[in-house]
């Protein structure tokens, strides 16, 4: 026995699969996020999925496979078309007028000076009160009745706004509110950006010649490109998550205005308990913000690093 | 540009942000009958209160259960910021100093989930749960967010930053892994840990769409979401007791954020400079 | 080519401290004038006030005919190589050459020309499409020097240019710089720490202290005729020896040691009668055994703490018995430490422990209390 052992090349654990190289010792810090991200990240998409192939009674419980013709009932659906067409154009309007008004706002305040940090910290103060307070805040602003724009509009002579249950100003308002709420971090975003340009290269432009319109256009909107790609996709990822104004005042209305694709999906899965199309148009859904960000970050892509 | 037209920018700019808040500010210190009888007319008293008084607050306090949804607030902040900056912290130190296969691709993987936003996974999201059987408890509103790819990122950016030669130090003295977080590292990126903290204290405040799906119990409610039950827009709503109820609600959101707010801003101080 | 005046400026950033007191300064048409001086003493502050970076508080600045005191950076037709190189980063090595011409708006067909004709002069040639993180030090620094030279300025103004390069690399650009500078026949203002760098590049130099100029002068003259005890110890390998001493009657007393006055230059002479206390500085390369010297006037005795070999070249630190005790003062007036130590530089191989070392009289530098030359030292105000 003690020979075997002796010629026996020594091998004091047994070797893990090459695929696990090195993840005992990682293991036991990651669990708590692994297993939360397994459970409501992983597991959900994997639920998302399963749902959406079947049917389900009232009560939610499965009757029945639906393979895919969930998908095929609310993709051919003309109002879930709609709405997603909606949820494209809240992209479309929101991310260039927030990143116009953050640009331009972190352009202003970008001085360190006591006056600008002010201004600043107002900017980016409605993040502070919550998605809910700041919709109260809107609804009461934009009142019919007591609210102080209408006051203000009949004040200067022009007519009094329906807002929530006129389809434009409807629109505008869920729009507004969400740049108005967002706008602080774009500028947080540019702000960084700008603080991370050298001032030694600000300033070897200036000597090659160039004035505040070169300077702003071939020097310091082209160094601010990855703050660019950074702001674009959270003002899209913002922009899918309008849901909260649209639940709390419009309704989906008027007649169809802010019939938002997350607002039919609520609906559906929460008023008709129609469990399996719901889970099918938020795969949808979210294969759609997916695609809209990866193209984001394709064309927005930079090339260059400092040093 | 010239002085006055920039100082006139700023102004327009600060005041496009806090006028609406103080707006909301004054109306929680006035009553309806007030707000209805000067909102017809523009005049001074469209946005102020012209007597104003505390019975707004007052008829806030005996709201049946707003207390109890304040709290649920507050709770459900501590816990949310306690667990995520914890499990960010645990998964942060092993993606930044362990040297295992995949781990890049799972640190981009927890990055994408924050691709996913509630408002388009709502439904599966309440499945799951459903499934956990934790539907109308404190636990189902709190477990799903208690993995925070941000919180992830923001600490492994932190530990990253320590300088690798402080662990090779305190390993060389002696320390084991959980010695060599807990003396090389956490002392180090106590600004990101309190950032993390507050970031996701202060986010609980912005919940609405998640606790009015998966709780549907009075007492078990968020206050925020309670009060949101008060607005109608199709009738007349009573903006006094919503304002006073909401800035009740924030105000220990406040408090918290105006006390660590200085351990942020001191500790950024010293290792702002890199 | 341009003269550069500059006619008393000054700057403070905050009330109270002025970074450059009341500050005059002549660079002549196609002159090389190297600024050097401490940390912090001004030098950056000088160069942005030049470019128009900064605005000075009060002064003039005058670039060949034109007074450019309030003219912008852009219309200074000036050019500057920064410490980091500032090159911009999201552009090619040929859009960074092209960038100064573009601003000038000039034809296509011109810029393409021009880029070649300077990544030719500089050779970039293989590297124009490369962005500036591709490059290495060396080549980033060629690329500044490209988009320097490319719009025929006025005026260069170089802020350390090199010294983010190695040792070996820096000598070498040091004298492509020094051609190039020839050759063109610009003006140009180089800032820089190191002595070396200075003394080799300048036409004249300028040694700086606390934003005012202590010495203008070519490099030689300086070396020679130090102004005060802080331009003395800031030319030269080591500083001087710094000594106290005393005239009494007709002779100079360091220590033990002396001297009788009228071995001295006539000059010196004049300007040492009457004195009582005075500082000398002897340079360490200045000193020989007094078996070397035909006279034995001024002995130096001492015991050898350490020596340091530099390649053919050895220093011998030594203490003696004349040696400073003023060495407070000294540092204070000097603007850097010196110890009470001796140092001796020598080539030969010596190895007693006990030196004896001479100095030729007309090689001593003479200082009052205060750290001003004494006798015909320091040489034009501008
Ligand atoms: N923007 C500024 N604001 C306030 N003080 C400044 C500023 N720039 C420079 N100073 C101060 O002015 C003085 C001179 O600085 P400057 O950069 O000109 O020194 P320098 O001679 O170039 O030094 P170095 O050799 O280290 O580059 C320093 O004391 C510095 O602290
Ligand atoms: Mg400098």
């Amino acid at each position: 026995m003690d020979t075997t052992i002796a010629i026996r090349p020594v091998r004091l654990k047994p070797r893990l699969p090459a695929l696990l190289e090195g993840w005992g010792p990682a293991l036991v810090f990651l669990a708590p996020a692994l297993v939360m991200l397994c459970l409501f990240k992983l597991w959900l998409i994997a639920e998302a999925v399963y749902t959406s192939t079947g049917t389900f009674d009232p009560g939610g419980q499965r009757i029945g496979n639906a393979g895919l013709d969930n998908f095929g009932f609310a993709l051919s659906d003309s109002r879930f078309q709609w709405g997603l067409w909606l949820s494209l154009f809240a992209a479309v309007a929101k991310v260039p007028v927030q990143l116009a008004l953050g640009l331009a706002a972190a352009l202003m305040l970008r001085a360190n000076t006591g006056g600008n940090a002010v201004v600043r910290a107002m900017v980016i103060s409605p993040m502070f009160f919550g998605l809910p307070v700041t919709t109260f805040i809107f609804a009461y602003m934009f009142d019919a009745n007591v609210g102080a724009v209408n006051a203000i509009l009949s004040g200067i002579g022009l007519p009094r706004v329906a807002w929530l249950s006129t389809e434009a100003p409807a629109q505008m308002l869920v729009l507004g509110l969400s740049i108005w709420r967002d706008v602080g971090v774009t500028m947080l975003v540019f702000l960084a950006g700008l603080s991370a340009i050298p001032p030694q290269i600000a300033n070897a432009a200036k000597l090659d010649g160039a004035g505040p319109f070169a300077l702003f256009f071939t020097i310091t909107l082209p160094l601010l490109a990855r703050s660019f790609q950074f702001a674009v996709v959270l003002a899209t990822l913002a922009s899918f998550q309008i849901l909260v104004p649209v639940l709390m005042l419009t309704k989906g209305g008027p007649t169809g205005a802010t019939d938002l694709a997350s607002f039919q999906i609520y609906e559906t899965a929460f008023s008709y308990f129609d469990l399996g199309t719901a889970s099918a148009m938020s795969l949808a859904l979210l294969f759609g913000l997916i695609v809209i960000i990866a193209l984001e970050l394709r064309w927005l892509a930079v090339k260059w690093t400092y040093e | 540009m010239k002085r006055p037209l920039r100082f006139m920018l700023r102004l327009v700019l600060a005041a496009l942000f806090v006028a609406p808040i103080l707006l909301a500010l004054a109306a929680s210190f006035r009553d309806n009958s007030d707000m209805y009888r000067y909102a017809g007319s523009l005049s001074l008293w469209t946005f102020l209160p012209a007597e104003p008084g505390i019975d707004a607050y007052r008829r806030a306090f005996t709201l049946p259960l707003l207390q109890t949804q304040l709290f649920n607030t507050v709770l459900l902040g501590f816990v949310m910021a306690t667990g995520t900056t914890v499990s960010s912290l645990l998964a942060g130190y092993a993606l930044s100093r362990f040297r295992f296969r995949g781990r890049q691709a799972l640190f981009l993987l927890m990055l994408f989930t924050l691709f996913i936003p509630v408002d388009v996974i709502l439904p599966p999201l309440f499945f799951v749960v459903r499934d956990l059987g934790l539907i109308d408890s404190f636990w189902g509103l709190a477990l799903p967010f208690i993995f925070s790819p941000i919180g992830v990122y923001l600490i492994r950016q932190a530990i990253e930053e320590v300088p690798r030669e402080l662990d090779h130090a305190a390993s060389l003295d002696g320390a084991g892994l959980w010695e060599v977080l807990r003396t090389a590292i956490l002392p180090n990126i106590r600004g990101a840990l309190i950032a993390c903290w507050l970031m996701h204290f202060v986010f609980v405040w912005e919940w609405y769409l998640w606790p009015l799906t998966a709780m549907r119990s009075d007492d078990g409610q968020l206050a925020q979401v309670a009060i949101a039950s008060l607005i109608d827009p199709l009738r007349s709503t009573d903006y006094a007791l919503v304002f006073a109820a909401a800035i009740l609600t924030i105000l220990p959101a406040f408090v918290v954020f105006a006390i660590l707010q200085r351990f942020l801003t001191s500790s950024q101080a010293t290792t702002g400079g890199k | 080519m341009h003269k550069l005046v500059l006619r008393s400026v000054t700057k403070s950033y905050a009330a109270g401290s002025a970074v450059l007191k009341p500050f005059d300064l002549v660079a002549q048409a196609g002159e090389l004038v190297v600024l050097v001086g401490p940390s912090g003493c001004g030098k950056s502050t000088l160069l942005k006030l030049i470019a128009g970076l900064e605005k000075l508080d009060d002064g003039q600045i005058l670039l060949g005919e034109r007074d450019i005191t309030n003219v912008e950076p852009r219309h200074r037709r000036i050019a500057m190589v920064f410490q980091n190189y500032a090159l911009y980063p999201h552009l090619s090595v040929r859009e960074n050459l092209a960038y100064p011409l573009r601003r000038q708006k000039l034809r296509a067909a011109d810029i393409v020309l021009k880029v070649s004709a300077v990544a030719r002069q500089l050779r970039l040639d293989e590297l124009l499409d490369r962005r500036p993180s591709q490059l290495s030090g060396g080549q980033k620094q060629r690329v500044a020097m490209g988009r320097a030279i490319i719009r025929e300025p006025d005026l260069f103004l170089l802020d350390e240019p090199l010294s983010n390069l190695d040792a070996a690399l820096r000598t070498h650009v040091r004298g492509e710089i020094r051609d190039l500078q020839r050759r063109l026949g610009t003006t140009m203002i180089y800032v820089t720490h190191d002595q070396v760098e200075a003394q080799t590049l300048a036409d004249r130099l300028v040694i700086m202290r606390n934003g005012e100029v202590q010495q203008v002068g070519p490099p030689q003259e300086i070396y020679e005729r130090p102004a005060n005890i802080f331009a003395a110890a800031f030319l030269g390998t080591a500083p001087p020896n710094f000594l106290a001493g005393r005239i009494v009657d007709d002779r100079v007393e360091i220590g033990q040691a002396s001297l009788p006055l009228a071995d001295l230059p006539g000059e010196c002479r004049t300007a040492l009668a009457g004195r009582e206390q005075i500082y000398v500085g002897l340079r360490p390369e200045m000193l020989r055994p007094t078996c070397d010297l035909d006279r034995d006037h001024f002995v130096l005795r001492g015991k050898v703490i350490r020596r340091e070999i530099v390649g053919n070249s050895q220093n011998v630190h030594f203490r003696s018995e004349a040696g400073s005790a003023d060495a407070a003062k000294l540092s204070a007036l000097a603007g850097r430490h010196l110890s009470d130590e001796l140092v001796w530089t020598t080539e030969r191989a010596g190895t007693d422990d006990a030196v004896e070392l001479g100095i030729r009289p007309e090689s001593i530098l003479f200082f009052d209390t205060d750290g001003v030359a004494i006798g015909a030292h320091g040489s034009d105000a501008l």
